[in-house]
This record gives C-alpha cells, sequence and structure tokens, in this order.
C-alpha cells in the first residue's frame, strides 16, 4: 500500500507498545482528515475542535484493540463517526436554548454591523470571495452524505483516491463518481457563481505531468 | 462522451489522478473553446473555493494533540478532600506483600541537582500522604481486613477498609450536621469551608 502505509504500521506497533511520540506522530499524520470527517458529520452547532477532542482521547484509549493496523484509517473514522452520533444523541436530549438574538432564523448572522462605506476593490473583493466561500461550504455540508463525505476529504488535497478509499471502505470506481456527482451537484446548487473568464488548460497541464 | 463519463474524467483531472492518455482524450473532447473547458474551469472554482474554506474550518485540528499521560494527571489532582476519603471507603485493593508501609512515612523525594522538591504528578497513595499530614487529620486507624481472594496468577488480593479519623469546628450544634444514627449529613470537606 505504499510508504505512508507502511509508515503507520510502524507508528501503529510503536504507539501501541507506548512510544507516546510514535502516538503523537500518527495523531498529527492523520488528524486533518479526521476533521474533515467530524466537519462532514458533525451536528451543526457543535465546533469540530470538541469533537475531535473527543475523538483523540478514545483515538489514545483504543489503539490497543485495533487488531489489523492496515485497517487504522476505517477504523480511526468509525471512532470519528461514533464521536459525531453520540453528540447528536445527547443533543437531542437538551433543552432547547433558543438561537441568539444576533441570528436570523435561518442561522445566519444579521447584518448588525454595517458595512464601512468606501469598500476599496481589493478589500470588496476579498469580502465577496469570502460569501462565496461561505455559500459553497454551506451547499457542500447539504449534500447528501454519501457525497458530502468524499468531497470533503478530497478538497483538502491530503488523501488520494486509493487513500480515500480505504477509509471510506468503497472502491476507488464509487470514489471517483461519488466525487464527480458531488461536484455536478453542488455547481447545480451554485448556479450563479461566477467563473473567471478565462481557464488556464496549458498551466493546467504543466502541473499534470 | 457521456455526461457521466466527462464529469468523471474532469474529476479525475483536476485531482491529479488523471493518466496522460486521459489528458489527451479530454483534449481532444474539448477542443479550443467547448464547454467542457467552462465546467472544468467551474469545478476548479468551486473545489478551490471549498477547499480553503474546509482547510480553515479543519485548521482545529492542529490544536488538538494527544497527550497520553494527561487526563491520569487530572484524576490525580482532582483525588483531594472528600473525594479521597471515599477512595478510602471504597474497595481497597493491593497485592498481598506488596504494601509498602514505610513508604507513607518517607519523606518528599529531593532533587539531589536543583535541591528542590520535584514537581512530579501525584498518585493516589502520594495524595493520601499529603492528606494525612493536613492539619484536621488526627491520625490513620489500623486497617479492617473484609476479604482475601486467591487470583489466577497464584498471588492473593487482600481487600480492606483504610480508616482515617479528622475533625471539623463547626458553629451550628451537633444535631445540624448529624442525623438519627449520628451520621453525618455534610461531607467533612464541606463542614470545614
Amino acid at each position: 500500500m505504499g510508504f505512508r502505509h507502511s509508515a503507520d504500521e510502524q507508528l501503529i506497533e510503536r504507539a501501541r507498545d507506548g512510544d507516546r511520540v510514535a502516538l503523537q506522530e500518527l495523531w498529527r499524520a492523520h488528524r486533518r482528515w479526521v476533521a474533515a470527517i467530524v466537519l462532514a458529520h458533525r451536528p451543526h452547532f457543535i465546533e469540530v475542535e470538541d469533537l475531535l477532542q473527543d475523538v483523540a482521547v478514545k483515538f489514545i484509549d483504543k489503539l490497543h484493540t485495533l487488531r489489523d493496523a492496515q485497517a487504522f484509517r476505517p477504523w480511526l473514522r468509525q471512532i470519528a463517526l461514533n464521536v459525531c452520533r453520540g453528540a447528536a444523541r445527547s443533543s437531542r436530549s437538551m433543552l432547547h436554548l433558543g438561537r441568539p438574538q444576533w441570528e436570523s432564523a435561518d442561522g445566519r448572522e444579521t447584518g448588525i454591523v454595517s458595512e464601512p462605506a468606501g469598500l476599496t476593490g481589493e478589500v470588496q473583493c476579498r469580502a465577496e470571495q469570502r460569501e462565496a466561500a461561505d455559500r459553497i461550504m454551506e451547499q457542500a455540508l447539504s449534500l447528501p452524505l454519501a457525497y458530502r463525505e468524499p468531497l470533503l476529504l478530497r478538497c483538502l488535497r491530503s488523501l488520494t483516491y486509493r487513500q480515500i478509499s480505504e477509509v471510506l471502505e468503497l472502491p476507488i470506481t464509487t470514489i471517483e463518481t461519488r466525487l464527480a456527482r458531488g461536484r455536478r451537484m453542488l455547481r447545480e446548487e451554485l448556479g450563479d457563481l461566477d467563473v473567471p473568464d478565462q481557464p488556464k488548460p496549458a498551466q493546467h497541464r504543466a502541473r499534470q505531468r | 462522451m457521456p455526461p457521466e463519463e466527462s464529469e468523471t474524467l474532469i474529476g479525475r483531472i483536476m485531482d491529479h489522478e488523471a493518466t496522460p492518455q486521459e489528458l489527451d482524450r479530454f483534449e481532444r473532447l474539448a477542443g479550443p473553446a467547448a464547454p467542457l473547458w467552462r465546467t472544468l474551469a467551474l469545478r476548479q472554482l468551486d473545489m478551490g473555493l471549498l477547499g480553503d474554506r474546509v482547510r480553515q474550518e479543519t485548521d482545529a485540528a492542529l490544536r488538538v494533540e494527544v497527550a497520553p499521560d494527561a487526563p491520569r494527571r487530572n484524576l490525580a489532582v482532582t483525588l483531594s478532600g472528600w473525594a479521597a476519603v471515599l477512595l478510602l471507603a471504597s474497595w481497597w485493593a493491593i497485592i498481598a506483600g506488596t504494601g509498602d508501609w514505610a513508604a507513607e512515612r518517607r519523606p518528599p523525594r529531593i532533587d539531589p541537582v536543583a535541591g528542590s522538591v520535584i514537581q512530579a504528578p501525584l498518585d493516589p497513595d502520594e495524595h493520601l500522604r499529603r492528606y494525612l499530614a493536613a492539619d484536621f487529620v488526627r491520625g490513620e486507624l489500623d486497617p479492617i481486613v473484609l476479604e482475601t481472594e486467591l487470583l489466577a496468577n497464584g498471588r492473593h488480593r487482600v481487600y480492606f477498609m483504610r480508616r482515617i479519623e479528622v475533625y471539623a469546628d463547626i458553629d451550628a450544634p451537633p444535631d445540624a450536621v448529624l442525623d438519627d444514627p449520628a451520621r453525618l449529613r455534610i461531607p467533612p470537606a464541606d463542614q470545614r469551608r
């Protein structure tokens, strides 16, 4: 399965033997994509960081129960899923406290602070970019889970198709199809979001080879 | 090319998974100004924006570190006062013959280099020793052996209860803190406050 996989297996073995440095290295190598899993599954009102803390604790507590080091990624994903599901269950039994006053009914912040007049073009451009990013994120999180999860994992650019297929325990072809459909669904939802005038196929191709 | 196939091919190109043959195929199909180029550009725009945003959201991951000994240390810190008494009142197990009573009378370890007390995390026994040194503790009574058990490895486990005599100075009459069988209504640690 390649160098990374074999490096993980060594780290897992050392971590199980009580090597704290190995345990930390292992966590650091995987925490980013685990955060993407948490982002895809979390109840929307709980912070990623809070849930990730729980995942980290369970990762430490349960590493000794991992039987097959090659199944480390799906094992870790399952821990993240369990934490998210547990949080969702707990939240259902909690008293609903209502929204803060500064949020509107759709959960967005209301414009209490008015936009200053005379924004420069650059600032305005950044503001538009941020708005576009927020919108695309919102749409991505509203996609069906089957598309949302691989999309969030892939857009971090830290996992290959093969690695995503390992994490999700699905064939690579399924991952490819879901990514393609997820991207198309996302674009259909975004509709009017602008596109640069000149695509740059030559530059893209140069990067590929 | 069917739309589904072109979407997958665009995805492979964007994700750097496409082979040179697939890149050639895409260029031939797309031509100089075909809609496929626009689709590719849109997908890149979407993924660029989404990637930045997801990265921003998952930056929280970089703040979450694993510290294997931290929870144990925190637990030890909380084992003081009333918790320590509860600890004593609960089943207390040791392996027969390994109880280190003398250790309770040892002075704190001194770092020979720095000449100061080592600030290591306290284990429960050290906590208890500190508790026993408190002003309100009059002493420890002989432990009461409750049970013995033969373990699978051939050793013996002895369950016993340790008893500590403490006092609390209170303003109210004793009836206020004792019920009929003379049991405490308020934990000792709270009575001292």
